[in-house]
């Protein structure tokens, strides 16, 4: 049986999501897949950590631990400035952390989708659940965490069977059809671009799919796995490497991949509006860094949509259901007490 | 009734609302058809009929365009636009004068000139219509607006395509107008007064000069949108030079006020 009762042990969460930092910063706090294992590692090393568990998604970076020696925070900072480049003062000014039954609280929340930046989405649970395989395979969780996490996910089914949480939502998909639409009509006379094969783009691919795109390329810099993308939507498929190829006949772009710099420029993009000047162009960008300069909103018939607006526009639709949220929250701050009662 | 038609998702509110259009249109085409009778001409002949035959130009091109270019909200804009030009004809109880007979009087020419010179406004109303239009989307866009109004307007790359279109079509008839008002001038010289012609020479070069930029792709999008707007403004202000009569060409002439446009 888990036990918090030692008097040092701690249960800690840090960590920085939509809520703490803007998109530019979370883009720095960004930790790579492949440097993973390292941080776990490190943090049962040097930050002297029993357990832990990283979740790591486009909105969110957050560590969840046990301490056997109580939480140092200072110690957090030292090992992400150190190891990982993420400047301390950086890391102070926008992140949060929070201790025990409180902790608890925040995983159930996350986990039923409570504390996204689109309330209530589904695909949270699924990054959640990917997290802790990753965690359990490094063997960085413990008895706490392990129960921590389990109840988590029961805890997220409870609020989407008994609260109206997951029903009527907005989801990214449908909001982007429904600007693609304002910027080109009727949709089957457009064509559509996918870069990158980020789980978010191929959803939002679908969905444009779905309401009558018949033209799709998909692209990325790993071709097999562009092909495969592009076979199971009867698609076109290209390299990365070609986007100047594909820009020019393009209407709607989707931006999906992970890439260190904006691979759609101001620059890139100038001399090719002015072979297409009276035909507008829709960015949807739901890369983290982005994938489209912020700068090619300003250039003349083009509209570019990050991943902020379109969760902004999805709230906003969503302002109705608050209530139903706050229901969901009470009953989850139930089970994190009972929970919490049992750890320590 | 066209706001509550918007507002409203009961298909009750838009069938009135066609109806009462319908209605209106055909009440004003026989209004214009007697006072034509009246006239023995075309009703161009003061300020008050000029703002009425355009508002009626401008509604019969709505109810053409609108299933031609399945342009929602075209009746919405096009009512309101009619219903201003309406009201401005009946804001002066003077400018509903009858007309003096012309030196120019006789002519078909000059008849079919101020005819088309009208008929060409109207297309200039409707584009102007359609650009308001791409700048109530094009503002939503980038505001990140959604929803209401904005989810039922026209798509901007539809809206771009109409534009295009219709300044097209504008500075061509308004150009077959002011070819037939140079020649016109040509053959009676002195009848027209200086400022007339630039006034007349100034909206055609104007919407020419718009269409051109257009066509080497400087002017396109929301920035062709405003100048269209702007420019429709301009062209309604350049009514009042263009319907002053003065000694050179009075007696009026009874064709209307735009009889002597050509540069």
């Amino acid at each position: 049986m888990p036990d918090l009762s030692e008097k040092t042990q701690q249960l800690f969460l840090f960590g920085s999501s939509h809520r703490t930092a803007p998109l530019e910063v979370r883009e720095r706090f960004a930790i790579p897949d492949e440097s993973m294992a390292d941080l776990y590692r490190e943090l049962k090393t040097n930050a002297d950590v029993a357990e832990c568990m990283v979740l790591n998604t486009c909105n969110r970076v957050e560590i969840y631990g046990v301490a056997p020696n109580g939480f140092d925070e200072e110690k957090i900072y030292n090992l992400l400035e150190e190891r990982h480049g993420i400047p301390a003062k950086q890391l102070a000014k926008f992140s949060f952390s929070l201790c025990d039954e409180e902790v608890v609280r925040h995983a159930f929340e996350v986990a039923a989708g409570i504390d996204s930046q689109m309330l209530g989405e589904t695909e949270i649970l699924g990054q959640v659940k990917a997290s802790y395989a990753t965690a359990s395979e490094l063997s960085a969780t413990g008895p706490i965490l392990n129960r921590l996490f389990q109840k988590s996910f029961q805890a997220a089914k409870w609020a989407r069977t008994n609260t109206a949480l997951g029903q009527g939502l907005v989801s990214i998909g449908n909001i982007a059809v429904d600007l693609a639409e304002r910027v080109c009509g009727d949709l089957s006379n457009i064509n559509l671009l996918l870069i990158g094969t980020g789980e978010a783009g191929q959803k939002t691919a679908q969905a444009l799919v779905s309401r009558g795109v018949e033209q799709l390329t998909v692209i990325s810099r790993n071709h097999e796995r562009a092909y495969a993308i592009a076979d199971e939507f009867g698609a076109a498929s290209g390299a990365t490497r070609d986007l100047d190829k594909f820009l020019p006949h393009t209407d709607v772009v989707i931006g999906s991949t992970t890439t260190e710099e904006p691979l759609i420029t101001r620059k890139r993009l100038k001399p090719i509006l002015r072979q297409r000047p009276s035909r507008p162009y829709f960015f949807i960008d739901l890369g983290v860094p982005r994938n489209i300069d912020p700068g090619v909103a300003k250039l003349n018939n083009t509209y570019l949509y990050g991943l902020d607006d379109l969760s902004d526009i999805a709230n906003e639709n969503m302002k109705s259901r608050m209530q139903e949220v706050e229901r969901a929250k009470a009953g989850l701050a139930e089970r994190a007490k009972l929970l919490w009662e049992r750890l320590a | 009734m066209a706001l509550a038609s918007l507002k409203s998702k009961e298909k009750v509110w838009h069938t009135g609302m066609i109806l009462l259009l319908g209605g209106g249109f055909i009440f004003q085409s026989l209004g214009l058809f007697f006072r034509g009778l009246i006239e023995k001409a075309f009703p161009l002949g003061n300020p008050f009929e000029l703002l009425q035959v355009l508002a009626w130009s401008a509604i019969a091109l709505d109810l053409v365009l609108r299933p031609l270019f399945r342009l929602r909200l075209l009746n919405f804009f096009g009512s309101g636009l009619a219903a201003i030009l309406g009201l401005f004809s009946l804001c002066v109880s003077s400018w509903d004068y009858i007309p003096q007979p012309s030196q120019l009087d006789g002519s078909p020419w000059v008849g079919f000139h101020a005819a088309l010179a009208v008929f060409s406004y109207a297309v200039f109303g409707v584009l102007a219509i359609t650009s308001l239009m791409y700048i109530i989307q094009h503002h939503g866009l980038e505001a990140r607006r959604s929803g209401g109004i904005f989810d039922r307007l026209p798509a901007i790359r539809q809206l771009e395509e109409i534009n295009g279109k219709l300044i097209v079509f504008g500075v061509s008839i308004l150009t077959i107008s002011v070819i037939i008002g140079v020649l016109n001038w040509f053959a009676q010289p002195g009848t027209v007064s200086l400022l007339k012609v630039l006034v007349a020479a100034a909206v055609w070069g104007a919407y020419l000069a718009v269409l051109v930029l257009r066509k080497v792709n400087m002017l396109v999008a929301a920035p062709f949108a405003i100048s269209c707007v702007m420019l429709f403004v301009g062209a309604l202000i350049s009514l009042w030079p263009l319907t002053q009569r003065n000694p050179l060409d009075s007696p009026a002439d009874p064709a209307g006020m735009l009889s002597d446009a050509g540069p």
